[in-house]
């Protein structure tokens, strides 16, 4: 199973933690493997870690096997608070790991209403569901 | 991706990668119409730093078109002072049935390579080689998880990767009287005394393109004479979802399923004829899939194939 680091929970007044996994590739073909994001977040103090990898297997048969070469450590630097969302905002420090064309800079959309978060996958934007 | 990383092994707690098939390969050996050559691979990205000793590792050939193998070439290892040594067995008719160590055996303690320089072992007509090689796979994974958003050129996920593989010359006359046969591999490792098929292909990527979660695992344990009442309905349930007519994705899927690798070994010609190292499968398999929408994901062949046995390219 997927290391699990828990539900979007507060842990404390200004800090939460989160998980989010999507299949991919999306759309008709089934997925192959599980992209999950995941982190956690200080409101107070701006600052968080959240880690991106790509797991091979499907969302429901997922396995710990990382992809090489796509893991993503992201340093956050601003946490808005709307509403029921979180805008976080963070850097790929490490920009040795970057895909041609990949940006350093991250903005990860945290919807606890909807229980989803939106952040780009490779190049383009997709929607994980929390869990 | 033709196979790699979708094993049942990948979700238990054990992730056996050594058990878990990246690829097979049947072809009519290079400037000898008499043999063939047969190829498969486990332990994608060589995760495992070599074979499962209590595994069987299995090429598998129907000689009569019923789905079973009438045939079986079975591969298997032992730990020896750090080192493994593979004996393979031929065993025919029921023999070939049996999930078991059963047959003639054509190379004992054949040793197994760890390094770049292949070892390979004769015993009369037959070839065999195993051990770490060049993955022959070549494919734009990120592209296809990124929606099947392929730009030309792409770029090949697996050009740096390693597999292990098992290679096999044999004479055609060990696959039978009939040149028109099906091959595919399988691997089976012990479970509650007997011997459970974890993995399993014929031709690449069906798995992957066709099942959904944990149906792969179902797909894997399946034997391709039940491939038909089991599966037809996953294959048409996604080409239908490109654009074909119920009608149209029926006659595919009975096409691509039984999940077996037609080949005739009398013709030199590849894929669907067979599999050769540098066929493009997936650019065809792409535009049969998409109907025509996508026809290439942008990368080639890699050129690291040797020219001789066992074909595999030097490991990187």
């Amino acid at each position: 199973m997927l290391p699990q680091v828990g539900l979007l929970t507060p842990t404390s007044k200004e800090a939460f933690t989160f998980r989010a996994v999507a299949g991919v590739p999306g759309g008709i073909l089934p997925s192959y493997a599980s992209y999950v994001v995941q982190g956690g977040v200080n409101l107070a103090t701006q600052t968080g870690v959240i880690t991106k990898n790509l797991f091979a297997g499907p969302p429901e048969a997922a396995s710990a096997f990382a992809l090489p070469g796509l893991a993503r450590i992201v340093r956050v630097t601003t946490v808005r608070e709307m509403g029921s969302t979180l805008e976080i905002l963070g850097t790929v420090d490490d920009a040795s790991v970057l895909l041609k064309g990949e940006s350093s800079k991250v903005q990860i959309k945290v919807d606890k209403s909807a229980g989803t978060v939106r952040t780009p996958f490779i190049d383009e934007e997709i929607e994980l569901k929390l869990e | 991706m033709a196979d790699h990383l979708d094993s049942p092994g990948l979700t238990s707690p054990g992730m056996d990668a050594r058990v878990d098939i990246t690829d097979h390969f049947a072809f009519q050996k290079p400037g000898d119409p008499s043999k063939s050559i047969l190829i498969m691979n486990v332990n994608p990205l060589a995760r495992a730093s070599a074979f499962n000793p209590d595994a069987i590792y299995e090429i598998l050939i129907d000689t009569d078109a019923d789905a079973l193998p009438n045939v079986a070439f079975k591969i298997n290892f032992a730990d020896v002072n750090g080192g493994q040594l593979a004996t393979v067995r031929r065993a025919a008719d029921s023999l070939a049935l049996g999930r078991d160590l059963t047959g003639d055996i054509i190379f004992q303690n054949a040793p197994v390579s760890f390094t770049s320089t292949p070892t390979i072992s004769e015993s009369g007509d037959f070839k065999f080689f195993a051990g770490l090689r060049s993955d022959p796979f070549f494919f734009d994974l990120l592209a296809f998880l990124n929606g099947l958003k392929f730009t030309t050129p792409g770029t090949d996920f697996f050009i740096k990767a390693n597999v292990f593989g098992m290679a096999l010359e044999v004479p055609n006359s060990a696959l039978g009287s009939n040149p028109e046969i099906g091959v595919w591999v399988r691997c089976l490792t012990p479970e509650n005394g007997d011997f459970t098929q974890v993995d399993r292909m014929g031709r690449p990527a069906i798995n992957t393109v066709f099942m959904h979660g944990k149906e792969k695992t179902m797909f894997n344990r399946a034997q391709p004479n039940t491939d038909v009442a089991r599966f037809t309905g996953d294959i048409v349930a996604v080409l239908e979802q490109f654009g074909y007519s119920s009608s149209q994705a029926g006659s595919l899927a009975a096409i691509l399923l039984p999940d077996i690798l037609t080949y005739n070994f009398n013709s030199s010609n590849g894929f669907l004829n067979g599999r050769r190292l540098f066929d493009d499968v997936i650019d065809i398999e792409l535009g049969l899939v998409t109907n025509g929408t996508i026809t290439t994901d942008g990368v080639g062949a890699h050129t690291d194939y040797l020219s001789d046995f066992p074909y595999l390219g030097t490991p990187h």
